[in-house]
């Protein structure tokens, strides 16, 4: 197949998938945005005074849980549903590459996932008057969180049982949000934990949000990259060898 | 290169099955011609199109087309089989019009046409009405049409089409098969699974019977193929009778419907003269007030080649 029907095919998959969600598109762009300021917000209350560094857990944490919830969350209930309703093993007869299956569903949902993150880091700004660093970098390392997260929701719909993978994601979200030092600092869990969490992408994505989007020292360092960047690469291969497996 | 497609000794056998879904199958598909399986349910016809559009690997065996296998290459299996699947095409969100464009620009047809074409296959199919209805608000029969179009609007070589015309009206199933007649002239090799034995009778080229997996009668649907040897007499009486008492013509199967007075008769074609006779008879006694006597279909036939207590 040359680059060009490649790509053609991928924008037609792309429009395809644009044109059948467009109702629940926007739906669930304003309900992550609503959520990332409901969490901004709401979560402060609970504390009350907030320091500098409550302020930037809070928001990393924002930004990450609305992250895990589209890739984690949304995109599997979606994907699962295409399942049921014949939509996943359609596209699997069209004569398009497995890579472009799911690189079109990669794409869709990490723009999917952009106003939300966007209204988490403006919600951010207002409620804690942080400085948000933009840079290349930074703006990199958003990317590689979204898609990892993405790339683990696919894993899930792809390699578990409708029943397992919707408990999956609600152990997830929930975990995240209330066990994982996400949105607070790791010495409040005990040690045992923490080290746990410190393999799996979660607390390895946020840390290098915390680094390169607040410039916080000692949070983007080669380990939390190789933790998440092994995630990332390891979901995607896994999602793209189950596009491809055929029944035996 | 052959451009007909070969099946050679197909087998497959789920893990979790104690039957064969396909049993050594061995069958080649012309171009031109419109192909149908046939089969009961689990026969292994749905089966038999997955391994051909690639989806599923088969045991043993090979599907061959254009001197490559179709089962060892999936890639381009997808590149030259279109299949409609057994529940139509997932179309939620989607109107009929948008989901034929949108698979015809997937299938790399140029975007100056597909307006065009897409609207060319909506008349056809006589489907206008609907065309900017979104896929979730249409009937099961529309919904079919729908998918039946997106499986054959820019089609490759080979069309695969499971149960096209199940809950489709009896006008728009004549376009469906006169639309698939079409294809076939110019050169599609068409294979279609149904379990409507008159449409395969009426428009067939060629039926190939599966059960529990074997194939048990490849044949073409033209008269002297099938028809010539059995007739069926069906006769209805004025008043009760008694068939036992009464003299009939020669015949192989009989079976007598008491509250319709309905006799059905399956005459060897050697004994029509004297059945012909014998109906004469009878209405000039005015015993019988009405008679149809025709060739025997493939519907009557079919259980003779399977086990009919299945």
């Amino acid at each position: 197949m040359n680059q060009n029907n490649f790509f053609r095919k991928l924008w037609g998959l792309i429009k395809w998938s644009l044109i059948r969600h467009k109702f629940l598109l926007p739906s669930i762009i304003i309900m992550q945005s609503f959520m990332s300021f409901m969490l901004v917000y709401g979560i402060a209350l609970f504390i009350g005074d907030i320091s500098d560094t409550d302020a930037m857990y809070l928001a990393t944490g924002t930004i990450v849980i609305n992250i895990i919830s589209t890739g984690c969350v949304i995109a599997v209930q979606n994907i699962l549903q295409s399942k049921q309703n014949g939509l996943f093993e359609y596209q699997k007869t069209l004569p398009v590459t497995r890579s472009s299956i799911l690189l079109s569903e990669i794409i869709i949902w990490t723009v999917i996932g952009l106003p939300g993150i966007i209204a988490s880091i403006v919600a951010s700004m207002t409620r804690f008057d942080l400085q948000i660093n933009f840079s290349l970098l930074s703006i990199l390392m958003l990317l590689i969180v979204i898609l990892t997260m993405i790339n683990v929701g696919f894993s899930i719909t792809y390699y578990f049982k409708p029943q397992v993978a919707v408990q999956l994601t609600q152990v997830i979200i929930f975990g995240s949000l209330m066990f994982s030092p996400i949105s607070f600092p790791s010495y409040r869990l005990p040690n045992w934990l923490v080290t746990i969490q410190e393999f799996f992408p979660f607390l390895s994505s946020a840390n290098i949000l915390r680094g390169s989007l607040f410039g916080r020292e000692g949070y983007l360092t080669p380990f939390n990259l190789t933790i998440t960047m092994t995630w990332l690469i390891s979901t995607f291969f896994l999602s793209l060898f189950a596009l491809s497996r055929r029944k035996l | 290169m052959s451009e007909s497609l070969k099946i050679k000794s197909l087998t497959k056998k789920y893990k979790k099955s104690k039957y064969f879904a396909n049993d050594d199958i061995s069958f080649e598909i012309l171009p031109n011609k419109i192909t149908s399986i046939v089969g009961h349910n689990g026969a292994g016809k749905t089966t038999l199109l997955n391994q051909i559009v690639g989806s599923i690997i088969p045991d043993s065996g090979d599907i061959i087309f254009k001197g490559k296998s179709l089962s060892k290459n999936p890639n381009f299996a997808r590149k030259n089989v279109s299949m409609m699947p057994q529940f139509h095409a997932p179309l939620d969100g989607v109107t009929l019009k948008q989901s034929i464009e949108s698979i015809m620009y997937i299938k790399g047809m140029p975007k100056k046409d597909i307006k065009a074409e897409a609207l060319k296959i909506i008349k056809e199919l006589e489907i206008e009405e609907w065309q900017n209805k979104s896929g979730d608000k249409l009937s099961g029969g529309v919904g079919r049409l729908t998918s039946f179009a997106m499986a054959t609007a820019f089609a490759p070589k080979i069309i695969l089409l499971d149960e096209p015309t199940n809950d489709v009206d009896p006008i728009r199933r004549k376009l469906i098969w006169k639309y698939l007649r079409t294809l076939a002239n110019n050169g599609h090799i068409i294979l279609i699974v149904t379990h409507n034995l008159l449409e395969v009778e009426q428009y067939s080229d060629r039926f190939i019977l599966l059960n529990k997996g074997k194939l048990v009668k490849d044949s073409l649907t033209g008269i002297v193929e099938n028809k010539i040897k059995y007739n069926t007499l069906i006769v209805e009486f004025i008043n009760e009778t008694n068939v036992d008492e009464i003299k009939l013509p020669e015949h192989k199967k009989k079976n007598y419907s008491k509250e319709q007075r309905q006799l059905t008769l399956e005459i060897n074609t050697t004994n029509l003269k004297d059945c012909m006779q014998w109906i004469t008879e009878n209405i000039e006694k005015q015993t019988i007030s009405n008679y149809k006597l025709s060739p025997i279909s493939l519907e009557n036939s079919y259980g003779g080649y399977i086990d009919e207590s299945e």
